[in-house]
């Protein structure tokens, strides 16, 4: 009996919203909980333990209401942000001995570099949404003009004249917004 | 107090506050998403609750309409990379702007954009990896990344990733993503002919959701079981479970789930040699899903009764139902080799091999589902 139709996968629909927890209540309840499972468990330092609980609580915020088991998830959400942070944390190369004598290479041109960067994303915030979307997409996320074509469902060579056209908007709104009007000065 | 405590609570509370000024400014941009593209974004729209919102909605639109979420969900991109900096901890922006990206991809995914749901995927990996707190989203966005390489056929990459999400989301305590994983693996060992593997898969997933209050994914859950014990000869097995699942997706009102597994019934008692009940079962599941506006799925259940009929020798019955299948696939614009290996087919009907043509063309239209320039080979070619 082959073909038959195909199975069903239910998607991640979210039912309607039920209410929101008493998130003081909670925090109260687990915080400690949560910090000694990262020091005793995985041996985590308490300030390193403490900034993992928060972060996890504040996932927490964004999704608590449709949680149906509130400790179980607090706390397997605890185990795994410890996990996450120790094999980040082994992946990290320790700093040479000298490192305090040499300046960071990186760090060269740092004085030329953040303003530029902070410009651009200051000018990219100043253009229209469809704007921020085509720069973000094209030189935040990599996406090659074809890809970006794709994205919006428009042609190769309108998409490559889009990210022209919203490169000038930035400059023209950046350059309007730094230059004072006539008569200041 | 401690300050970990206090941003906590103040967050908490800016969020659900920013969540109710934003709610009927999103639902009423639903309809008009199209003006607020080609204007800078107002300051008001930059808030947390806000993305929240927008993401929310376009998870709602899914199923009604892709295309829309797509753009809703492009615009929750935007507006999450323009929160004004420092407004709220980095783990609420990092979560909020992935979720979009999550939701991007989904979108994607339902349209078979799938290269797109990957690099919408890439993007939501790479916001997420920044926060080590946020272990669960990142197997939320994996399991969506394995929904997508089970789309393409990777299955074994799939598989792989399924088997991670099944262990982060137990130990999330989340049994209704759990079962949707295991769900997931069941759908692929099915597509492999693992019929007992998908078996024993979904009667885990089954266990695993046990109480939860998930009937939506309880009944897509038995609709499959069903569905594997039909591929195993098991009829009985299989209309017990696939009745279970019509009776809770009339329970849930889902009309399309309802049509479908009714359409699945009548499969399955034609194949088990219950003709006359499968005429029944397959005329109404047809009805339902031309009155649903599915007309593929109505002409492959049109292929299924003319089968039906053909098996109790009612010839003409059988050339009637081929006949409105045509009717309809012609008037839905349909693949055009649809309607060449219909045509084969009214040709071969008053033949012998009419049942045989009959489940032939059917495979032949299914398969065109996902592969629309497969040629038609007629029977004695194949």
């Amino acid at each position: 009996m082959s073909g038959l139709a195909e199975p069903m996968v239910a998607l991640e629909l979210e039912s309607s919203e039920p209410p929101e927890p008493d998130y003081a209540a909670l925090y109260e309840q687990y915080y400690t909980l949560m910090v000694s499972i990262a020091i005793r468990k995985f041996h985590i330092c308490e300030s390193e333990a403490e900034a993992l609980a928060h972060e996890v609580f504040l996932d927490f915020l964004t999704k608590g209401a449709g949680i149906e088991d509130q400790r179980g998830w607090l706390v397997g959400a605890m185990c795994n942000a410890s996990r996450y942070y120790l094999r980040r944390r082994a992946r990290a190369e320790p700093l040479p001995e000298t490192y305090a004598q040499a300046p960071d290479p990186s760090l060269a041109r740092v004085l030329e570099m953040w303003p530029d960067q902070l410009a651009a994303r200051e000018a990219i915030g100043k253009t229209t949404a469809r704007c921020q979307l085509v720069l973000r997409l094209r030189y935040f996320e990599g996406y090659s003009v074809p890809e970006l074509a794709t994205e919006l469902r428009i042609t190769k060579k309108y998409a490559s004249k889009l990210v022209s056209e919203c490169l000038r908007q930035a400059y023209r709104r950046y350059v309007r917004r730094e230059t004072p009007p006539k008569g200041e000065t | 107090m401690k300050p970990g405590r206090e941003e906590f609570l103040r967050t908490a509370r800016l969020l659900e506050d920013e969540r109710k000024v934003a709610r009927p400014i999103v639902r009423t941009l639903g309809t008009s998403l199209d003006a607020v593209w080609d204007r800078e974004i107002p300051a008001a729209w930059k808030t947390a609750g806000f993305v929240h919102e927008l993401t929310s909605a376009a998870r709602d639109l899914l199923k009604n309409d892709a295309r829309a979420t797509v753009a809703m969900a492009q615009f929750a991109v935007v507006v999450a990379a323009s929160l004004p900096a420092g407004k709220y901890p980095r783990a609420i922006q990092v979560q909020l702007e992935g979720g979009a990206w999550k939701e991007l991809a989904n979108a994607h995914r339902y349209l078979s954009e799938y290269d797109a749901a990957l690099r919408a995927l890439d993007a939501a990996d790479r916001c997420l990896s920044v926060v080590d707190g946020l272990g669960f989203d990142r197997a939320v966005s994996r399991f969506a990344r394995a929904l997508v390489l089970s789309d393409q056929g990777r299955n074994n990459e799939a598989l792989k990733l399924v088997d991670d999400c099944v262990a982060d989301f137990e130990e999330h305590a989340d049994r209704r993503r759990q079962a949707q994983c295991l769900q997931l693996r069941g759908m692929i060992e099915s597509r492999g002919g693992q019929y007992r593997k998908a078996v024993a898969t979904y009667e885990r997933a089954l266990i695993v959701l046990d109480d939860a209050d998930d009937d939506y994914t309880r009944a897509c859950l038995k609709n499959n079981l069903g569905q594997a014990y039909g591929e195993l000869s098991d009829t009985g097995s299989a209309l017990a479970s696939l009745q279970e699942a019509l009776a809770l997706f009339e329970k849930l009102q889902a009309a399309g789930e309802m049509a479908r597994t009714g359409w699945g019934v009548g499969r399955v008692l034609l194949a088990g040699g219950s003709y006359d009940q499968a005429v029944q079962m397959l005329s109404g599941a047809r009805r339902d899903l031309l009155k649903l506006a599915l007309p593929e799925e109505a002409g492959l259940a049109g292929l299924d009764l003319a089968d039906a009929f053909l098996a109790t020798g009612e010839t003409a019955a059988a050339r009637e139902a081929v006949e409105e299948v045509v009717a309809e696939f012609r008037a839905a614009g349909l693949n055009q080799r649809a309607l060449l290996a219909l045509d084969y087919l009214r040709d071969v009907l008053p033949t012998p091999r009419a049942r045989a043509a009959v489940r032939h063309v059917r495979t032949y239209i299914n398969e065109l589902r996902t592969s629309p320039n497969q040629v038609f080979l007629e029977l004695d070619q194949e």
